[in-house]
């Protein structure tokens, strides 16, 4: 048995594509930050993730705790040079009449995400790309625009022989005051080993944490990524990806 | 080989197997949760792989043949605070005769399968009925009119329009005059066919990119004023769009939509053709009203990827590149 799936593994790994890391909102980018790498064109994903509740804004309370959630989303590369995705984050409350043994995920809350590259990576300088999270609401006040932000990015592939690392740095505006401890610049190092193009290693500073990730695309479409944030607190997700074209 | 699979994943499993069961009050046997989330995991897998890796079907038939089809119609909204989604899912069986060149006869009824929006969508519904003919004038206009029952509960007259005007630009236009009509098992509602809707527009299309933009003005079909515009990609399979739209009923909205051509596995009998619905279509905008920028169609199969036309009536842009 246990040979078979030692089988079934190497297969699997075999038949895998080089990893893009991927983002709990749908667009490409490291655990939390954003990077100016983009996926081919055509490139889609639909996906889900569970988030710690170290990952969520502070105003993610229940009876006044902290909870982990759950992210799903769509994304797609349209072009080399726009992404775009659709997600919701489910939010724990009250059910009906205010009882708190009948709480539940029952709320959540949608958000468009898209990333405009500007600038294509060159030889000697980095991709430039802009983009946002939460960038539509239909409330005026804005009061639902729990995830809102917008960033500038830098990204750049560097090659020490077959060893593929992608650095980035980004400057990144919250809007909402509950996620002020990502405000301003955030940036981090993805690392692609020659033996295993199917599988990247992350490390990145988020502003006010350093988060690690191990992201493992398997049988060409299930991407697999496994988070530790600020070197404590756990964080998984699960995606099937492939390609339009 | 799908069939094996489907069979393999939904057929009922003996007492022996290692399946979790719940025997409930009334002594009927039902699976998990786990497992059914399980099983429906597999089967959206199948789907998709069958979807990338079958040839498509397409909405038109040959003259003199008969279409029998069925889709799937999804539709969810949130419009509750306390809960996630409402969901409706119907299976959506239709017919079409194409009974002499440029002539179809089409049908089309929609039975929920799962619905949570509400006593209103529980009963099936005739969705379309309907009568038309298209055909090509001077080699770069088409026209098509239609009669009868048109979706979005509307019945009564339609004349579509289009001016090929160059490889990369058209002229689009709309117009009817239609009554509300709800056809159901137990229950008919309408009111007379005198409400007047109409757009015009254009459409680009982009062919290095395989981009169309599309945007319309007018009058929409329960009475309110707006405009929409779209972008949307063709891939091998699927279409992608994003929409802007604004009414003067609900203001501006924006979404998006995914088309995805079905898989063309068909049985045959003689001039019968028994195959599923062309395409699976998802909407979704972040503001909705039933009564703002509300479009008819006046074609079971009608989607954004192949437009209104046979692509031998409009052969422009995108439209032609779906000929089977």
């Amino acid at each position: 048995m246990i040979k078979k799936v030692f089988t079934a593994l190497l297969v699997a790994l075999a038949a895998a594509v080089p990893a893009l890391a991927q983002q709990a909102t749908g667009i490409t980018g490291l655990i939390h930050t954003p990077t100016a790498f983009t996926g081919r064109e055509g490139d889609y994903r639909i996906g889900a993730h569970w988030l710690n509740s170290h990952t969520l804004p502070s105003n993610f309370v229940y009876d006044g705790k902290p909870y982990d959630s759950a992210q799903f989303y769509a994304g797609i590369s349209m072009f080399r040079w726009l992404e775009f995705s659709y997600s919701f984050i489910l939010m724990r409350g009250w059910k009906g009449a205010y009882d708190p043994n009948a709480s539940g995920y029952n709320h959540k809350d949608q958000m468009f995400s898209a990333k405009i590259r500007i600038l294509p990576e060159g030889r000697y300088y980095p991709a430039i790309a802009v983009g946002g999270n939460d960038i539509f609401t239909s409330d005026v006040a804005g009061s639902n625009q729990y995830h809102a932000n917008l960033y500038a990015a830098l990204s750049k592939t560097l090659l020490l022989g077959h060893q593929r690392f992608g650095i980035s740095m980004a400057y990144r505006y919250w809007k909402s005051p509950a996620n002020s401890r990502w405000q301003g610049l955030t940036g981090g190092i993805e690392y692609t080993p020659s033996l295993l193009p199917q599988t990247s290693l992350m490390a990145e500073w988020t502003g006010c944490d350093i988060n690690l990730a191990l992201n493992a695309t398997l049988l060409r479409h299930l991407t697999l990524q496994a988070s530790l944030l600020a070197g404590r607190w756990p964080s998984a997700g699960i995606a099937w990806t492939g390609n339009l074209f | 080989m799908l069939y094996i699979l489907f069979f393999s994943i939904f057929a009922p499993k003996s007492a022996a197997t290692s399946t979790p069961k719940i025997e409930t009050n009334d002594n009927k046997v039902s699976i998990s949760k786990v497992s059914f989330i399980l099983r429906l995991l597999s089967l959206t897998v199948i789907l998709l792989i069958s979807i990338i890796s079958a040839p498509t079907c397409h909405a038109r038939s040959n003259p003199g043949e008969v279409d029998i089809f069925a889709g799937v119609d999804f539709r969810y909204r949130d419009i509750h605070f306390r809960r996630l989604f409402d969901v409706l899912l119907c299976v959506t069986p239709g017919a079409r005769w194409s009974f002499a060149p440029g002539w179809d006869v089409a049908t089309q009824v929609y039975v929920p399968l799962y619905n949570t929006m509400g006593d209103s969508y529980k009963a099936p519904k005739l969705n379309v009925a309907s009568l038309a003919y298209q055909r090509n004038i001077g080699g770069r206009v088409a026209l098509k009119g239609s009669a009868g029952i048109f979706s979005a509960e509307r019945y009564g007259l339609d004349l579509k329009g289009m001016w090929m005007l160059t490889p990369w630009l058209a002229l689009e236009g709309e117009t009817g005059l239609t009554g509300y009509g709800r056809y159901t098992l137990t229950r008919i509602d309408y009111s007379a066919p005198t409400r007047w809707s109409g757009q015009l527009g254009g459409a680009i299309w982009l062919a290095p990119w395989s981009v169309l933009m599309r945007g319309r003005a007018g009058r929409y079909c329960y009475g309110d004023w707006g405009c929409d515009a779209e972008m949307m990609r063709h891939f091998r399979h699927t279409t992608v769009g994003l929409k802007g739209r604004w009414s003067q009923e609900m203001g501006l909205a924006f979404g998006f939509n995914i088309t995805v051509m079905l898989p063309s596995a068909s049985v045959r009998y003689r001039k019968l053709r028994i195959r599923p619905a062309a395409a699976f279509e998802l909407n979704y905008t972040n503001r909705s009203d039933y009564n703002a920028n509300t479009l008819y169609r006046t074609d079971p199969e009608e989607n954004v990827r192949e437009g209104w036309f046979s692509p031998t009536v409009a052969p422009w842009g995108p439209y032609k590149s779906t000929t089977p």
